[in-house]
């Protein structure tokens, strides 16, 4: 499964679906105060992208692409203070 | 797709067109022409139904939208403004340069997409408001391209110069149902540079937020071109949005093909056409770089035009258009053409359609088949019945029948002849029926009022004939507008009417069809040219004073004497007449032009009708036979020598009332004298440019309908004779060039 949902800290691996949407809300609804690994991401589904904007945020660690994770932490910012 | 479906196609277009071109005309005077609009409708619906064929997308893109601007109009929902004709026009306009395009085998290339997307921009506030259109919605604001933050440049280094197409993507709400992944698409997109985000609405917060709702909007820069972004977005195309970056960006391709072009021209080898050819060159670059607001390189130009020595100038002028091209790209000043110029550039279109590549198809009437199929018949029984013949044992009998069969063919023949000549007649319409649209475009850029008369379209000529006059008749027109027609205070200050009139009349005259453009304006001032023609050392002072008002206003025709601006703006005629002159003369014409300082100016063009047979009159000199054109023959006279008179050191006789010069064909071409001189002299009376004049022969023989061919070989360089041709008796026949032989005589 692309997110590996433990006690303080989601891993999003790999393509990370919209079916895998729903399951990250409700975890982050439980675990306000966890923590995001995005490392090993190489795509967040736009429903996910969704979830994690609204959570509002950073991961304590960005997709390996530079300039995608640079966009990412980015809006993350914005689009929550928005 | 088959070759002949598409030169089908293309056939159809250009009627098309010219059907769109004539209604949007007649629209513009009569904005209510429910008829004229529907002929509009219809056109432009052909021509979309073709493109849908042969996926021509600029067309498709284009004509969809100017359908949808007019049906609005049909059903009365707007109005046909002057703003929606004018994008009308331009949308003709592209529509035309398109097709010729394709006509040479080219591919619409991006250039032609980015100019569909700025016409469907500027026809966008004629919409409807929600059109369900296959094309893709148009955005118009890009105020957000210059407020992206840093992090939405994905490409590393990339700037905002180098996006070429914008795009805004706002995904159905419910569209993750149907399996989209709009952050997936954008990223994915082809030549994405740049990716900013924002939300439709407020995001809510994660207890209130609907997982399969999307909330997203997203914005994009490309250097891909919008038709690549419009088939990648295909699938969502009505949630995204296209728009060319900046409009004026085609320009720049443009822009280096049209200095391209001018650097081929400049390194043509060179000939006696050079001098108009670098004027032509100079011109082109002027408009050009006006139009693209250059001031550091016009004022290069105007420093290499201005130069004396050819061969400076020549290099002038390559070192600039290496310059130009070289610096061409996006950053150079060239490139900052505004919106503005960009309206500008609308009239000089037309032009350019004026020179649209000759037609490779000719349309024939079902009846002159039948004609050519029944002459053929004929000439088949004839030739049966000649073998036929050639039983008979009797000689004299067979003579008799052979000779009857041979008057038989000869008159088929000269049915199968004309017939022949008859398929490749044209109207003139063909030419100038775009005169009307030209004069209303360069008027309304002039800020003048004209309005153009046309009589006698329907007179028609050899199609090469007609096909090389939309230059001669480009010019002509203007320079009556631009230098002839007063603006309209300066009208009213003399007394005339605000609207300038230009009036253009065509009619058969003997073997020749003369056009004649006639304009009410300012006129041309005589004196002004000559002392013009003086200062620029273009003739000696000598024979200027010679010269009469109306053989100084032929003077415009020199290729010196037109290229110098401040010549045309006091004596009231533009650039260009060199060129007038040197195609009339190409296909066998003359050029004349008379004028009445204050009251007008008309430009005569004397055309041959048909210039695949020449008609000429055959003389004898020297016991050599040599053809004259007959379209330049007015009389033949025999005179006693003794009627002859000297005025100075020139020969001259009496010829209705007028004492005209006398020339000798036989001193012209320096041959032998003859040994005891006839008591009559043989005088053709021959019609020039500078008048009426008289050619001194041996002999008259018969007039001959004749094929000039080239002089080949070695012979070529012999200015004076124009071709040879075959004699019936199997002879070889001089045809003179009567212009380059009275140029001996001056």
């Amino acid at each position: 499964m692309p997110i590996d949902l433990q006690a303080e800290r989601a891993h999003l691996r790999g393509k990370c679906r919209l079916e895998d949407a729903e399951a990250l809300r409700e975890w982050l609804q439980q675990n306000p105060a966890c923590e995001l690994d995005l490392s090993a991401c190489t795509h967040l589904h736009s429903g996910v992208l969704q979830i994690i904007l609204a959570h509002g945020q950073l991961p304590i660690a960005c997709p390996s692409d530079a300039s995608f994770a640079r966009w990412l932490a980015h809006y993350i910012e914005s689009v929550h203070a928005s | 797709m088959s070759d002949s479906l598409l030169e089908q196609y293309l056939l159809e277009s250009r009627e098309c067109l010219e059907v769109a071109d004539k209604s949007l005309l007649a629209l513009e005077r009569e904005p209510d022409a429910a008829p004229l609009i529907d002929a509009l409708f219809r056109a432009l619906h052909t021509l979309k139904g073709g493109a849908g064929l042969f996926d021509f997308a600029p067309i498709t893109q284009v004509t969809h939208a100017a359908e949808s601007a007019l049906s609005q109009v049909r059903e009365h929902l707007s109005d046909l403004t002057p703003a929606l004709i004018s994008v009308l026009f331009e949308v003709l306009d592209s529509l035309t340069r398109w097709l010729e395009s394709i006509d040479v085998g080219e591919h619409l290339d991006t250039v032609a997409s980015e100019q569909a997307g700025i016409l469907v921009q500027r026809l966008a506030p004629f919409l409807p408001v929600d059109i369900s259109s296959p094309a893709p919605r148009v955005e118009t604001d890009f105020s957000w391209t210059s407020e992206l933050p840093e992090a939405a440049w994905l490409k590393p280094n990339a700037r905002i110069a180098d996006a070429r197409t914008a795009l805004v993507y706002t995904p159905d709400e419910g569209c993750f149902f149907s399996g989209d992944d709009p952050l997936a698409l954008m990223l994915g997109l082809p030549g994405l540079l740049a990716l900013h985000l924002e939300t439709q609405r407020a995001l809510p917060p994660l207890d209130a937020l609907e997982t399969y709702q999307c909330y997203l909007k997203f914005f994009a820069l490309s250097d891909a071109s919008q038709s690549d972004l419009a088939d990648y977005c295909r699938p969502v195309m009505e949630q995204v949005a296209l728009a060319p970056l900046v409009a004026p960006l085609p320009l720049q391709p443009l822009f280096r093909q049209v200095l391209e072009a001018q650097l081929q021209i400049l390194d043509l080898p060179q000939t006696a056409q050079s001098l108009s050819r670098i004027a032509g060159i100079i011109q082109v670059l002027r408009n050009a770089l006006r139009f693209t607001q250059n001031a550091v390189a016009l004022t290069l130009l105007e420093t290499a035009s201005a130069l004396e020595n050819s061969d400076t100038k020549l290099a002038a002028l390559r070192s600039l258009l290496h310059t130009l091209i070289n610096d061409s790209g996006p950053e150079s000043g060239l490139s900052t053409a505004t919106e503005k110029s960009g309206d500008d550039a609308a009239p000089s279109t037309a032009p350019s359609r004026a020179k649209s590549a000759s037609p490779k198809w000719i349309k024939v009437e079902q009846i002159k088949i039948d004609q050519l199929l029944d002459l053929l018949g004929e000439l088949a029984v004839a030739q049966n019945g000649l073998l036929h013949r050639l039983e008979s044992d009797d000689a004299h009998k067979l003579i008799t029948q052979v000779r009857e069969r041979h008057d038989r063919m000869q008159r088929t023949v000269q049915d199968l002849q004309d017939l022949g000549l008859s398929l490749r007649m044209l109207p003139l319409s063909q030419v100038l029926q775009r005169l009307p649209r030209l004069t209303r475009d360069l008027a309304q850029q002039m800020g003048k009022q004209v309005r153009i008369e046309m009589e006698g379209e329907d007179a028609e000529a050899d199609k090469r004939v007609v096909e090389n006059l939309a230059e001669p008749l480009l010019h002509i027109v203007r320079n009556s507008i631009g230098h002839g027609i007063e603006s309209v205070p300066e009208r009213l200050a003399a007394g005339k009417s605000a609207q300038g009139l230009i009036s253009v009349r065509a009619f058969h005259r003997g073997e020749q069809v003369v056009i004649e453009i006639h304009d009410d304006g300012k006129g041309m001032d005589a004196l002004a040219i000559k002392k013009k023609a003086l200062a620029q050392k273009l003739i000696k002072p000598e024979i200027a004073e010679q010269l009469t008002n109306e053989a100084l206003l032929q003077l415009v025709f020199l290729p010196g004497f037109s290229t110098a601006e401040a010549v045309s703006e006091v004596a009231g005629r533009g650039v260009g007449m060199d060129v007038v002159k040197s195609v009339v003369e190409s296909v066998g014409g003359q050029v004349t032009i008379s004028s009445q300082l204050g009251q007008g100016t008309t430009v005569s063009l004397y055309l041959p009708v048909d210039i695949a047979l020449t008609k000429v009159m055959t003389v004898a000199v020297a016991e050599q036979l040599f053809g004259i054109p007959m379209a330049q023959v007015r009389h033949t006279l025999r005179a006693p020598r003794t009627a002859l008179r000297r005025i100075k050191k020139k020969q001259a006789f009496a010829f209705r009332d007028q004492i005209l010069p006398l020339y000798h064909l036989r001193e012209l071409l320096a041959l032998p004298e003859a040994h005891a001189p006839a008591a009559e002299v043989a005088i053709v009376v021959m019609e020039t440019p500078r008048g009426q004049l008289g050619l001194a022969v041996d002999a008259f023989a018969e007039p001959n309908n004749v094929v000039v061919k080239p002089m080949a070989g070695i012979l070529r360089g012999l200015n004076q004779y124009a071709g040879n041709a075959l004699l019936p008796d199997g002879s070889i026949l001089l045809v003179l060039d009567m212009r380059e032989v009275l140029s001996l005589a001056h």
